[in-house]
């Protein structure tokens, strides 16, 4: 029973981490119809920035999860702007090949300047935990769960209650109907590829003092953020919650059952159930994309 | 003159739909665009509206040339569309539907959704509903709504009673009426029912194969014969 517990509140870390991680992959999704294949390097990138500052300058990963956001939603902005607008309306099949294109020079420029050595943000309290009845809880696994938890919220509340967040969604519905009452889906579309971006980066922060990584780990977390994706159905937060909270269930328990090595796995059975039975998520497609 | 089109041509691809268009609406005028299926009517609106970009022509709007202006100036400048298949936010709220109305206008959306409560009390009720759960001329009243939202000086409804019960039309019918009285706004109202067209409007424009083919005062053309016959037939 006590083991059950200890692995269901694992789960709930875990899972509410992934949630927020794979948050800017589903709004880019959902609102400009992109799979961003380059999505999980930029996480990655993320951690790699967070290491420098550590590593170079003493600074705290969750001090420079900002720094980390804005330079992410800045490169959205400019990638945005300079390439995936000129190819998403043509074809989109053009959209994946130029994200798997960005996937391999990130990973490699990764390479070159920090090689593929795993590398890891020794936080001091990397390894602190304390015993909560039955419980033991990693104190850092807590903190990237109370932070995911804050920053989904916050993302939440932009999208619910400012008019920034209300065009986003508005475009994700009927960007038809967005360009009559006079929202401009472009300038939309640059927003919504910063706020992904910088999502992205921001949790790779977060993931850094999660557990080690190399420049290759990009593909791994794309496909975590994909599975996180269909499970909830796209764009909404809720949606990313549940996708999220399911991959943490997924991994702590075949993690803790089958070994370590089974994790991945897993979640590639998973993807590949979900895009035969069950294509539009669990919650079924009732809010985005269906117009 | 509000709004003056003359010769807009207009198409999809390589595909002309309108030719050589030209329609006029006074201040305070309603209007009425009817004419068989596929003949332009949709595609006129999606124009004026700036959804789609026109070949050639003019449309002069208060006094300004605003055929290369986006749609978000031209709801700025106070036209509206209620659009062919509505367009609403299905998964948003009633209200948060009504809200994106206002989008060119967010210092008064209090104000806005006040008036357009007034006009539509049914909304009201339901303005914590999904847009996507409301019957079909509910979702007709919110369409409407949402572009008197921007508080508009021309409003535009594409297919005003498709599909909808006559009890809900003629409702419609009389919320039009009022919302004409109390606003002052001008309207252009496409309408298959040619008798209900000709009975909200003041003017008509008969569309055909993307021209026009017969305008006039609506009462003169309610006892032309040529009207009668093709399009009141029953009658
Ligand atoms: N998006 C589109 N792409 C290509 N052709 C279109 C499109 N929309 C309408 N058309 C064509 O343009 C013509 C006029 O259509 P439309 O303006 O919708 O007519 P109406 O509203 O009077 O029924 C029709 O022949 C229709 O097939
Ligand atoms: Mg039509």
């Amino acid at each position: 029973m006590d083991i059950l517990l200890q692995l269901a509140v694992e789960s709930l870390l875990l899972g509410t981490f992934y949630a927020f991680m794979s948050l800017g992959f589903s709004l880019t999704w959902g609102v400009l119809n992109i799979i961003n294949l380059a999505y999980g390097s930029y996480i990655i990138l993320g951690a790699y920035i967070s290491y420098t500052l550590y590593t170079y300058a003493g600074i705290d990963p969750i001090l420079s999860l900002p720094l980390s956001f804005l330079i992410g939603f800045f490169k959205g902005i400019l990638v945005q702007r300079l390439l995936i607008d000129r190819v998403m309306t043509l074809e989109p099949f053009m959209v994946l090949i130029l994200t798997f294109g960005l996937d391999i020079v990130i990973a490699n420029a990764l390479n070159l300047i920090f090689r593929a050595d795993i590398r890891s943000i020794d936080v001091p309290y990397a390894e602190r935990s304390f015993l909560l009845g039955p419980l033991i809880i990693t104190e850092v696994k807590l903190l990237v769960f109370a932070l995911s938890l804050v920053l989904t919220a916050l993302v939440y509340i932009l999208l619910q209650k400012t008019w920034t967040g209300r065009s986003i969604r508005a475009v994700a519905l009927d960007r038809e109907g967005a360009r009559l009452v006079g929202i401009d889906p472009s300038r939309v579309f640059l927003i919504t590829s910063g706020l992904g971006t910088g999502i992205a980066l921001a949790s790779g922060n977060l993931y850094g003092v999660l557990q080690g990584f190399t420049p290759f780990d990009g593909g791994m977390l794309t496909v975590k953020a994909f599975l996180v994706s269909i499970v909830g159905g796209l764009g909404r937060v809720e949606s990313a919650l549940a996708g999220g909270l399911f991959l943490g269930v997924l991994e702590v328990f075949t993690g803790f059952y089958l070994g370590e090595g089974w994790k991945f796995f897993a979640s590639l059975i998973a993807m590949f159930l979900f895009l035969l039975l069950r294509p539009r998520g669990l919650m079924g497609g009732k809010y985005y994309g269906e117009t | 003159m509000l709004l003056e089109v003359s010769d807009l041509n207009a198409g999809y691809g390589d595909v002309q739909v309108l030719k050589s268009v030209s329609v006029n609406v006074r201040e305070g005028e309603v209007v009425a665009i009817f004419g068989s299926n596929g003949s332009g009517k949709s595609t006129f609106l999606k124009v004026l509206a700036g959804l789609l970009k026109p070949w050639g022509g003019t449309i002069r709007f208060r006094g300004r040339n605003v055929e290369d202006l986006p749609p978000e100036e031209r709801v700025r400048m106070g036209m509206a569309l209620a659009a062919e298949g509505r367009r609403l936010f299905l998964g948003m709220s009633v209200e948060e539907n009504l809200m994106m109305g206002s989008w060119t206008d967010r210092g008064r959306v209090k104000e806005n959704l006040e008036r357009v409560y007034t006009y539509f009390p049914e909304l009201y009720e339901k303005r914590k509903d999904l847009a996507g759960d409301l019957s079909g001329g509910q979702q007709q009243m919110l369409s409407i709504g949402r572009a008197l939202m921007s508080n508009p000086v021309l409003l535009m409804i594409d297919e005003l009673s498709l599909g909808l019960a006559p009890a809900v039309v003629s409702r419609l019918a009389e919320i039009l009426l009022r919302i004409r009285e109390e606003e002052g706004i001008s309207m252009i109202v496409v309408e298959q029912e040619v008798s209900l067209a000709l009975e909200i409007s003041d003017r008509a424009y008969v569309f055909d194969l993307g021209e026009v083919v017969d305008e006039g005062r609506s009462e003169d053309l309610l006892r032309r014969d040529s009207i009668k016959k093709t399009y009141l037939s029953v009658l």
